[in-house]
């Protein structure tokens, strides 16, 4: 039973490692959390952006 | 990809804006990119431009720090840090003007083998006020692009 369990966990651990992404350390680019960089949280930095985007997204039409 | 790159990246605690420092003949610029949410939750926009000495945001700009191609493998590697943490959603971008546009189009082209490993990639076609969203093909253009990762 114990056994069992031990397989089954080592099947989770596997799984769960074989569906983490790649990010930027695969490129060995360190990524950083800065708090100087909460200020430009919630707020729109280039709102046209934004804007043009949801534009796009209202009138999608998908053709693959 | 085996390119230069900017690093570290900087980014706020909830990692949808990222900073790194351009570095060239006019000195050190910093940049910015920042993903948000469209209205369709599928959908993130992402942007990018610099950050102004005071502290405002500009996209804009051309300042010509010679180091174009460094720039846009810093970005491919902000989007492979995004997506590793949004598996699911589409990233959509655009350049500010056609010319950029054209410059994401020619990065995307030629990385294009080896970013279709990792990416599903589009094109968006603007046709008669509808956005056409058609598998990425190398020789057409583009109004702007959407990739979403794969996830195997």
């Amino acid at each position: 039973m114990g056994l069992l369990l031990k397989e089954k966990l080592t099947k989770f651990v596997n799984m769960k490692a074989k569906k983490k992404l790649k990010g930027a350390s695969a490129f060995g680019v360190r990524v950083i959390k800065d708090k100087s960089m909460n200020k430009f949280s919630g707020r729109v930095l280039f709102p046209e952006k934004l804007a043009e985007a949801n534009k796009v997204v209202a009138n999608l039409k998908w053709d693959i | 990809m085996k390119l230069e790159r900017y690093e570290p990246l900087v980014a706020s605690d909830n990692e949808l804006e990222y900073r790194f420092d351009s570095i060239g003949p006019k000195g050190k610029i910093l940049k910015i990119i920042q993903f948000v949410k469209t209205n369709d939750p599928r959908f993130y926009i992402m942007s990018f431009g610099d950050i102004l000495p005071d502290g405002s945001v500009d996209h804009h700009i051309k300042n010509d720090n010679k180091d174009r191609n460094k720039i846009l493998a810093t970005v491919a590697v902000v989007v492979y840090e995004f997506t590793a943490r949004n598996p699911n959603k589409f990233v959509f971008f655009k350049g500010s003007t056609e010319v950029r546009t054209r410059l994401y189009r020619m990065a995307l082209a030629i990385n294009l083998k080896e970013l279709s490993i990792d990416y599903e990639i589009y094109g968006v076609h603007l046709k008669e006020g509808n956005y056409i969203v058609r598998q990425f093909e190398k020789e057409k253009e583009y109004y702007g692009f959407a990739v979403k990762r794969k996830i195997n």
